[in-house]
């Protein structure tokens, strides 16, 4: 979201419909980074970026993902970028990697199953694009005029050689811990960090200015996601103690549970404070998890609604959202999300209204 | 007022009051505290669903737990004040009714919270406040009257319509009026009052202990050394569960619990066995006590059995066997496991002994599982049937609760407008 538009764009965007109609929900152009320690401060380092991240979740909550690189040009070296995929699509612990060309050399595609990635030519393409009617969906996720609109409404947007102002810097941190840190910290620790930064600029929302909407449901998004990958761990336990489970993913495991618990004992002995480990909103998180954790059905696909609801209904201006499989209407996806966005801004204090589009369907 | 405390007594306004006639005196000076009650047995009755897209089913529903569908909105409403519920609308069309009733804490607080916003009238915060002092034992009529601070007509007001819901009783005792609530008591109210008053001292401490920690074991130190608690049982004020398990015979006490009908008695006496079994695994286990006894009602409530056998389970839950809650299971070397049978009442009385391990409160001994399953059921109701009939018990009114009627009818006949 953070780059302008390239010249494999077209491909990007039509592989993510492609993932979309999969039932995946799917970021792109998605910034690897890594922050290296300068005594003082932490330095981003740019290592590379992924054009298609597709992430899904079954009815059972068990997750799936699938990292897509996507290549028009004539003069691009597909046996490097194989291996290169191979790497990232391991940085991702990724299930399957999918290298897209408008054509494919066959080498390449002799040595693309050794290393565990599908190739895709034009014509792959098409025949996927057929199977799965892509154009009978009509929601525009390949459509390069939405995508651009979105891109320019990213970020601050500073003139050269402007200085950012201190709303402009707060936002500044927003933007790059959704863009940056978030795909690179431990996910475990993605649930606060995404609620403190947001916490801290909630009075700049306004539901009238597009930017702050886009960046309210990113963040609404994350959150989901964020939740999604705490579901999986509890469930992977068993799912029957949501709260122990919760509380040992979201502080990195019972071993730091422990430490991070015996610390803040300290804490209230020395200050003679009642400072608990538990932020006072984990409650409500926890409670939101158990009606997700108890409809699999309606949580495992959320996210791919709020993707919908923003170009559908934010975006194209519908009031009504048109069901997301032949199934017909997911209703307790579309409850499970308005629960989510109304706890969201709940905790971090945004008005709700600018989720006005979701809390009316 | 405690607030958990002040929304489990709302409740129990609703349920002992909802089948008595229509009543001035009730239906005007009680109206916050049934509707809170009223809020509190729909959520009940609503939690572990997602939503309900079929607007008169949960109008059937809630039928059968005494909201009409004329106060339904009303009640919504409330729910929805407190987040328990959120309605998805096209203009004044309910669409959806999506539920959020917390799973992990009991939510009485944030009901007992929107009474205290609702500002109860003075009747309702004293009838309230008594009917709580009354679940710690009986008291003296006139001092109790005394002390709650209502003048004579209010409190004629109050006893009738306590009086009707079967929430308040009177008893003469030795020549002395003893006021009690049927609620606290398990079997003979004459044997409960009697008792009561040969232990004046002792009787509020013991119920408070047995509300706080529901199963308590007998040979606990805090019951050995009151003569109360062996005067309770020889009398049958107390009903002990007895369990024989690795360790020898072990018995288990609980607070008691009135105003049940025959069948909802059954649900109480399952849960208590159910209660009394895990408290003879966490006190008196021939290996490792259970430590954490919620985590094992709710592992039998949702998976019906225990994750693994232990040789103690055939002995420690035989008293399940026999009250047909479930089955011991043979895996093998001398390891049992046990499987709770999975049946309405079973589960009814599962939920029922989680609430009492964790607030020492029954409410959920009222749920009407039909009612839930009119709820639970995707294709809807199946016509009025779970709507069972039931005769409205006419409100008994003293003379003064009458004169205080004709008193604010006349009124109304003047044109005098009625304060709130």
């Amino acid at each position: 979201m953070t780059r302008a538009p390239d010249q494999d764009l077209s491909l990007k965007l039509r592989f993510r419909k492609l993932l979309f109609l999969q039932g995946y929900w799917s970021p792109i152009e998605v910034e690897l980074s890594f922050y290296e320690n300068l005594g003082t401060v932490m330095k981003r380092r740019s290592l590379t970026d992924l054009d298609v991240l597709g992430i899904k979740y079954d009815n059972l909550l068990i997750p799936f993902s699938i990292v897509g690189d996507c290549k028009s040009g004539k003069n691009v070296s597909d046996i490097n970028r194989l291996f290169w995929l191979r790497g990232i699509k391991d940085f991702f612990g990724a299930d399957q990697a999918y290298f897209i060309h408008s054509t494919i050399r066959s080498h390449a595609r002799g040595v693309a199953p050794k290393l565990g990635i599908s190739v895709m030519d034009e014509e792959a393409l098409l025949t996927s694009e057929k199977i799965l009617q892509v154009d009978k969906s009509p929601l525009p996720l390949e459509d390069e005029k939405f995508y651009t609109s979105v891109v320019n409404l990213w970020g601050i947007n500073l003139v050269k050689g402007q200085k950012p102002d201190e709303k402009q810097l707060e936002l500044k941190n927003v933007y790059s811990y959704l863009s940056y840190s978030y795909w690179y910290i431990e996910q475990h620790r993605n649930l606060f960090n995404l609620i403190e930064h947001f916490t801290k600029i909630a009075t700049l929302f306004d539901e009238n200015d597009k930017r702050y909407v886009l960046l309210a449901y990113t963040g609404l998004e994350r959150f989901i996601h964020s939740l999604l990958e705490i579901s999986v761990f509890v469930t992977s336990q068993g799912g029957t103690n949501i709260l122990r489970d919760t509380r040992s993913y979201i502080y990195g495991g019972p071993l730091s549970l422990k430490e991070k618990e015996s610390f803040f004992k300290l804490l209230r002995n020395l200050t003679h404070s009642n400072e608990q480990l538990d932020p006072p909103y984990l409650q409500d998180i926890i409670e939101l998890l158990v009606r997700m954790i108890k409809n699999p059905m309606g949580s495992s696909d959320i996210l791919r609604h709020i993707s919908a609801i923003y170009a559908w209904c934010v975006y194209l201006g519908n009031d009504t959202l048109l069901p997301l499989c032949e199934s017909g209407e997911n209703t307790a996806a579309i409850v499970l999300a308005r629960d989510a966005a109304q706890t969201f801004a709940r905790l971090t204090g945004i008005k709700e209204t600018i989720y006005s589009k979701i809390l009316n369907l | 007022m405690d607030s958990v405390i002040l929304g489990l007594r709302a409740q129990d306004f609703h349920e002992s009051l909802k089948n008595t006639s229509a009543f001035g005196p009730k239906d005007v000076h009680y109206k916050k505290t049934l509707l809170i009650g009223k809020a509190a047995v729909l959520a009940m009755h609503l939690r572990g669903l997602l939503y309900i897209k079929d607007y008169t089913q949960l109008e059937y529903a809630a039928a059968s737990l005494g909201i009409s569908s004329l106060e339904l909105p009303i009640v919504l409403g409330e729910l929805e004040e407190v987040a328990f519920i959120s309605i998805a609308r096209s203009g004044s069309v309910i669409r959806r009714v999506e539920i959020r009733v917390p799973e992990f804490r009991s939510g009485y607080k944030e009901l007992g919270d929107r009474l205290k916003d609702l500002n109860p009238s003075e009747i309702e915060i004293a009838s309230l406040m008594a009917l709580a002092k009354l679940y710690s034992g009986p008291a003296e009529k006139d001092k109790l009257l005394r002390s709650i601070g209502l003048d004579s007509t209010q409190l004629s007001i109050m006893v009738d319509v306590m009086e009707s819901g079967l929430l308040l009783a009177t008893q003469v005792v030795e020549g002395q009026p003893l006021i009690y609530t049927p609620l606290a008591v398990d079997g003979n109210p004459s044997i409960y009052l009697e008792w009561a008053q040969k232990f004046p001292s002792e009787v509020a401490v013991i119920m408070q202990l047995l509300k706080e920690h529901q199963g308590m074991p007998l040979s606990d130190p805090s019951m050995t050394n009151r003569s109360a608690i062996g005067a309770a049982i020889d009398t049958g004020v107390l009903m002990p569960v007895e369990i024989n398990g690795a360790t020898g015979v072990q018995s288990f006490v609980f607070a008691p619990h009135g105003g049940l009908s025959q069948e909802e008695y059954i649900i109480l006496d399952k849960a208590r066995a159910i209660l009394g079994c895990v408290r003879y695994g966490q006190n008196f286990s021939s290996g490792r006590p259970i430590k954490y006894p919620k985590l094992i009602l709710e592992r039998l409530r949702d998976r019906k059995r225990f994750k693994k056998g232990h040789p103690d389970l055939m002995s420690q839950y035989g008293l399940l066997v026999e009250k047909f809650i479930g089955h011991p299971i043979d895996v093998g070397n001398g390891m049992w496991n046990f499987e709770v049978d999975d049946t309405d009442e079973n589960m009814k009385a599962l939920n029922v002994a989680l609430e009492m391990l964790e607030h020492g409160d029954a409410p959920s001994a009222k749920i009407d599982i039909e009612a839930q399953k009119a709820l639970l059921n995707p294709s809807g109701y199946q016509g009025p049937l779970p709507t069972r009939m039931k005769l409205s018990k006419g409100i008994k009114s003293s003379p003064k609760t009458r004169a205080e009627i004709i008193n604010q009818m006349g009124k109304l006949m003047r044109g005098v407008v009625l304060d709130d």
